[in-house]
This record gives C-alpha cells, sequence and structure tokens, in this order.
C-alpha cells in the first residue's frame, strides 16, 4: 500500500517538474534542414549516385594498381656499387655479407628479393665474405659462382674469369652449366669457356694481396698488367705496339705511377712517355 | 495465403521533406534521453536523415518511422561507445518557471535536485520511455509506436523507472 502511495507520488513529481519542460536545441529543425538537406535533394539524383559508384570502381581499381606497382618495384627495385678507377671500396649486402671491391668494379643486387634470393650480379675483381645462409649466387657474364657461405675472390674483367676459394667450398660454373667445386686454398678460371681443373694455390696471399694495395703477378700477361695500372692510378695508357710478353713483378700501389710503369716496361725492352696529365703512351724499344 | 504486399518506392524531395519535418525532432530527442548530448543527438539525426536520403530508392513508407529509429539508434550505440560522454541531461532541459512564485521556484529548485542526478543514472531503456512520457507528453501506445516495442513493454518499463526512483529515494534517505 506504501508503495503504490510512494509511487504515485514520485509519478506526480515528476510530472510537476517535467511540466512545461524543453530541451533547449542551439538550431532548430527548419534550419538543419536548410543548411544540410535543401540542397542536396535538389540534385539531380542520377549524376549522385554514378558518382558514387564510379568513385568505388575508380579506388578499387587504383588501389589495385598501386599494390601491383608497389609489388613491381619491390621486385625491380635494384642497388649498384660502383668502384670507381683509383679507389677501392666495400659494399655490405643486406644480410651482412660483404664485398671488398677493387678498382673499377660494379656489383648490383635486389634488397627487396634478398629474403628469397641472395644473388648478385658481378664484373671486375672483388673479396667476397659470405654469411652463412641460403645459397649465395655471384653472376658474371663470364661465369657463376655459387656457395653457402665462405669468403673467396672473384676476377671478372674482360674475357678472364678466375675464381679463388680462401674458405669453405665454391662452386663456379660457366653459362652453359659445366662446373667445378673449390675447396679452401684452390683456384680455377674459365678459360676457353670451360671452368679449369682446380688448382692448390700455396701461396693464397699473392691472390689476396691487391686488397692491401700490393700486386704481385708471376708469369702474366703484359697487357693484364698494365690493365691493372691504369684502373689503379685511373690513367689511360695506350700503345702503338702489341704489347706481348709475360712478366713476374710485385709493386706497391705508391703516388709515384711513373715508377711502377719503369718498373714493368723495362725487364721487357719498353719504355714509356708522358702524354699528359692522365695519358701514358708505352713505346716498343728498339 | 497471401502475404501482405509492401510495395517500395523511390522518395521524392518533397516526400523526404515531409518525413523529415515528421520525425526529425522525435528522433533527436529520442537520441537526447540516451544520451544527454544535444550535439551528438543533433549530429545523429541529421546522420540518420542523410542515411534515409540515401537509400531513398527502396524505401517502405509504412516503416520509415521504425527504420529512422533503428538507423538513429545504431548510429549512437557505434558513435557512443567510442566516446564516452558524461551525461547531462536535466542541465540540458529548460524549464518553465516564468511564472513561479518565489516559494514555487524553490519547491521546484529542489525537486529538480533530487531528480537530477537519479534521472541520468536511470538505465537507458528506462529513461527514453520515462522522458518521452514526461516531456513531450506522450501515450504509451506513441511511445510504443516510435520505439517499436509493444504498449505493454512500455508500460512494464514506465512501472520499472518509477520503482527505480522510488528505491534510488529510499536508500538516499
Amino acid at each position: 500500500m506504501e508503495h503504490q502511495n510512494n509511487i504515485k507520488q514520485i509519478a506526480s513529481e515528476t510530472e510537476k517538474l517535467f511540466s512545461g519542460a524543453k530541451i533547449e536545441w542551439d538550431k532548430d529543425k527548419d534550419s538543419i534542414f536548410n543548411e544540410t538537406f535543401a540542397t542536396l535533394i535538389s540534385e539531380p539524383e542520377t549524376k549522385v549516385v554514378g558518382l558514387r559508384q564510379n568513385m568505388l570502381r575508380l579506388s578499387i581499381a587504383a588501389s589495385f594498381l598501386l599494390l601491383v606497382g608497389i609489388g613491381t618495384f619491390a621486385f625491380l627495385f635494384s642497388k649498384t656499387v660502383y668502384s670507381p678507377v683509383g679507389n677501392h671500396l666495400t659494399a655490405e649486402l643486406p644480410d651482412g655479407s660483404t664485398v671488398e671491391m677493387n678498382a673499377q668494379t660494379t656489383l648490383k643486387y635486389y634488397p627487396y628479393r634478398w629474403y628469397f634470393q641472395r644473388n648478385v650480379e658481378f664484373s671486375g675483381e672483388g673479396y667476397f665474405s659470405v654469411e652463412e645462409g641460403k645459397k649465395f649466387t655471384v653472376t658474371s657474364t663470364q661465369g657463376k659462382t655459387t656457395v653457402l657461405g665462405t669468403t673467396f675472390n672473384i676476377f671478372a674483367r674482360d674475357d678472364s674469369y678466375r675464381v679463388f676459394c680462401k674458405t669453405g667450398k665454391v662452386k663456379v660454373s660457366n653459362p652453359s652449366g659445366e662446373f667445378v667445386i673449390l675447396a679452401p686454398n684452390q683456384k680455377t678460371m674459365i678459360s676457353a669457356g670451360v671452368p679449369s681443373e682446380p688448382v692448390f694455390v700455396s701461396e693464397p696471399e699473392n691472390i689476396l694481396s691487391w686488397r692491401n694495395n700490393i700486386f704481385l703477378y708471376n708469369a702474366a700477361p703484359f697487357t693484364e698488367v698494365v690493365r691493372e695500372i691504369e684502373r689503379q692510378y685511373g690513367i689511360s695508357i695506350t700503345s702503338e705496339n702489341k704489347l706481348s710478353g709475360t712478366i713476374s713483378v710485385n709493386f706497391q700501389k705508391s703516388p709515384n705511377v711513373e715508377k711502377v710503369l719503369s718498373m714493368v716496361c723495362k725487364p721487357l725492352g719498353y719504355s714509356y712517355v708522358k702524354k699528359s696529365d692522365k695519358h701514358y703512351e708505352i713505346i716498343k724499344n728498339n | 495465403m497471401l502475404l501482405p504486399l509492401i510495395s517500395t518506392t523511390t522518395l521524392t524531395p518533397e516526400e523526404f521533406k515531409n518525413i523529415f519535418d515528421a520525425n526529425f525532432d522525435e528522433i533527436r530527442n529520442y537520441i537526447f534521453y540516451r544520451c544527454g548530448d544535444k550535439e551528438l543527438a543533433t549530429d545523429i539525426a541529421q546522420e540518420s536523415f542523410l542515411k534515409l536520403w540515401e537509400k531513398r530508392e527502396k524505401i517502405k513508407l509504412t516503416h520509415i518511422k521504425g527504420l529512422l529509429f533503428k538507423m538513429a539508434s545504431e548510429l549512437f550505440i557505434n558513435q557512443y561507445h567510442h566516446q564516452k560522454r558524461t551525461r547531462k541531461i536535466v542541465e540540458n532541459i529548460g524549464f518553465d518557471h516564468q511564472d513561479y512564485s518565489p516559494e514555487e521556484l524553490l519547491s521546484f529548485e529542489q525537486l529538480k535536485e533530487k531528480y537530477e542526478s537519479l534521472i541520468e543514472k536511470m538505465p537507458d531503456n528506462q529513461r527514453v520511455v520515462f522522458l518521452m512520457s514526461r516531456i513531450e507528453g506522450l501515450q504509451y501506445r506513441e511511445i510504443a509506436e516510435r520505439i517499436g516495442l509493444s504498449v505493454k513493454a512500455v508500460e512494464k518499463r514506465m512501472g520499472n523507472a518509477l520503482n527505480y526512483l522510488r528505491t534510488s529515494l529510499i536508500s538516499e534517505n
């Protein structure tokens, strides 16, 4: 009974409280209609709908293209490292592998494909320290070298392709797939298009000495030594004579190129003339 | 067996205007009762009618009020839960006390104070029914039609609201 009375009292109290109450809106219905809807509903309707659908289709197409674009970009994006003449530099690859690059050497790889495929395109001379991991492939026009994780030296210039394996195991193949496998301290070269049988190297420092700017040649063709001097000093060396003969010589890269030139020219009966600052000519002595 | 065939039509701008005039305030009040936020209530009412205009090509004229309340309710739930605002329902209501005598004004202020926080803490579904009845002076039948309930259910919610106020007042004393 008391409950009923309470309820009744509350009902009448609240009725009294709210009698004449109103929510005080900042804007009334009509001004909202005029601001928001009046122009909207007077627009020709097909245009609105068509535009919306077109926008949807366009944005789907655009995002698809964007995805394809990003994918293609990531797939094709490559990085090229070039060590110019007269220079040495060390390139670091995404997995921490490094390549010490001799003068006039080019290295190209695909950073976004690296996780799937450790593949570099290479020309010139370089000493590779490859981190353990998936197959690591160095491709040059003359041949291909495949490793898992080792250190090795590649010389890939003109018609020459020579690989020396310092540690681990290295597979060297020619473009048609014939290959040899090198054990530590073995070297091979691709001559006449075929990889030669591995040869043990008794003084491996001689092959890697370029890293310390020391150049050691044992019965090397004279032209090859001349090309190396051009690269190391960033000069051009010409000759009207055919440069022939082999030479055993070693030199350290010193500031004085003429000292080096006379060292290699004399024993074979050649001499040199300075033509300009960066140009020398070699002449056969009579 | 005959199913009632409810034909759909495309709203003309004139029809839309009529629907807007007939329903906008109701929708806006309804959301206000739920959150006590005038700005949010206005936004949501406006957005509901924008949605109605977007959907104007397949409209069942007989269901329009229910559709609007449903859309507003959904919009409200989606937005409100992201931005828990404080309710200031009673504070946002303008009371008509122009010609009150000083004594009447005093008792009015006491009444207001007594009910203010209770109404704000009242469960949502009870408060909606309670305020529709008290502020807009709607019949239970009209309330039922707006929020898509049976008259019985509205009666029950109103009873629950009064009961809630009673128990809260008792526990306060």
